[in-house]
């Protein structure tokens, strides 16, 4: 570990070598490579400050990240398809980083437990925090590992709603400790 | 065989659940499970003989052989060699890691042409040259002033975060050693990333190099992974190497 702490501490003095040098070197990876290896300002931000971003420049980076969030109606939909997008691997994977339903050992602990979420309560403003959350992670936690769903279309405005209504909804089955739930 | 290995597998995966709560723990409990089952033989030994079989084997014009490539420590010489790469080498004027040094052999010195040799062979020549270096510490240096540029070639690409996940390596590996993303355990360099690469990997039945494993990574961050014995391989498994110096390898290794 201390050698690990060491390095990080190493690597933030080290002169990096400049873009041109890496846009060749991520070209010679390979035409599918190199193309989703571009990055937008934000990622190259985020890898420029692996630990942590500058406190003036979070104010921002979290202004441009909160104006890419498209809001759909209503931000709570369907609880038993948000359920399929959470497990399916090429959709939310929710459970490589989060445990969710009890009866699921097959979880990730990168990310919080997000069993029995719907504690949180049901209201218009944790509504729109978890759906704000998944969209772009990036506005509650700058460079945050959670990818944002939604700012990069991995996931569309209804399959997050739908991830919404699986988290906070009373009958979902991530809930069972969430009163008038199953 | 394979049959044999894919129930063994089942096997395998019905413990992994069971033991979810210290995958440290679950991975050794593994291996020594598979090593029981399969009468003490590590398959990955089979791919080290594929390999020797090559490396004795092959000639090229005008009479060359394998045992006229140098992999770091003069022609012939494999004890070792492994724990030194990636590293420059004068003669191809690039630094390389053993499955590029492999192939710059094969092409350089025996000329065979692209279509002569695949993947699988490389492969198997890669493990059968690392596993010389076997319990030997990892010892990269950066010398020569492009093993220096490719060490930040390498650490620029660790950090860089891009595609649809918006993933690096440093966002879980640094971030979360010591975690799980589902069941597999996440390190850091320090902490054995690389050092037991090349590895038989059971679930697919297959031997497979850190250029491989470096591929599994990208793919599972949807990045398309990069071409094989491109730099951004060299650049990152020098990274990872040289973070891990000092680190005993454990060749061929053995992983899920």
């Amino acid at each position: 570990m201390k050698r690990a702490l060491l390095f990080v501490l190493l690597a933030a003095l080290a002169l990096a070598v400049d873009d041109a040098t890496m846009k060749k070197v991520i070209g010679s990876g390979g035409p599918d490579f190199a193309a989703a290896m571009q990055q937008d300002p934000s990622e190259a931000l985020c890898s420029e400050f692996p630990q942590g971003l500058p406190a003036d420049r979070v104010g921002g980076f979290v202004e441009a990240e909160r104006a890419k969030v498209n809001y759909t109606q209503p931000l709570a939909g369907d609880w038993k398809r948000g359920r399929e997008v959470f497990v399916t691997p090429a959709k939310g994977n929710c459970y490589a980083c989060h445990a969710g339903e009890p009866g699921e050992a097959a979880f990730g602990d990168v990310g919080p437990p997000l069993t029995n979420f719907g504690l949180r309560g049901q209201g218009e403003g944790i509504v729109k925090y978890t759906y704000e959350k998944i969209y772009n992670a990036w506005i509650t936690v700058p460079c945050s590992t959670m990818p944002r769903y939604g700012v990069n279309g991995r996931l569309t405005a209804q399959e997050i709603s739908d991830l919404v209504a699986y988290l906070t909804s009373p009958e979902s089955p991530i809930n069972p400790a969430v009163k008038g739930g199953k | 065989m394979r049959r044999f290995f894919f129930s063994l597998l089942l096997v395998l995966l019905a413990g992994a659940l069971v033991w979810a709560l210290s995958p440290a723990e679950e991975a050794k409990r593994q291996r020594q499970l598979f090593l029981e089952q399969s009468g003490g033989a590590h398959p990955g030994e089979l791919f080290v003989a594929e390999g020797e079989e090559y490396y004795t084997s092959l000639e090229g014009a005008g009479g060359k052989t394998m045992a006229d490539c140098d992999f770091g420590k003069g022609p012939g010489v494999l004890e070792g060699a492994y724990a030194e790469l990636p590293k420059y080498f004068a003669d191809s004027d690039r630094v390389e890691d053993l499955d590029t040094r492999v192939v710059t052999c094969l092409t350089q010195v025996l000329g065979l042409g692209e279509d002569e040799f695949d993947r699988d062979m490389v492969v198997s020549l890669v493990s059968y040259i690392a596993s010389f270096s076997h319990e030997m510490p990892i010892q990269v240096t950066l010398d020569d002033p492009q093993e220096k540029e490719m060490f930040q070639i390498g650490e620029r690409l660790w950090y860089w975060r891009a595609g649809q996940m918006d993933m690096s390596c440093a966002a879980c590996h640094d971030r979360y050693p010591g975690r799980r993303v589902r069941l597999a355990p996440i390190r850091n360099p320090e902490q054995g990333l690389s050092d037991h690469w090349p590895a038989y990997t059971f679930s697919f039945d297959k031997m497979y190099t850190l250029e491989n494993r470096i591929n599994f990574c990208y793919d599972s961050i949807q990045i398309p992974h990069p071409e094989f014995y491109s730099t951004p391989h060299i650049a990152l498994s020098l990274y990872m190497r040289y973070r891990a110096n000092g680190n005993e390898l454990d060749v061929p290794g053995f992983t899920r």
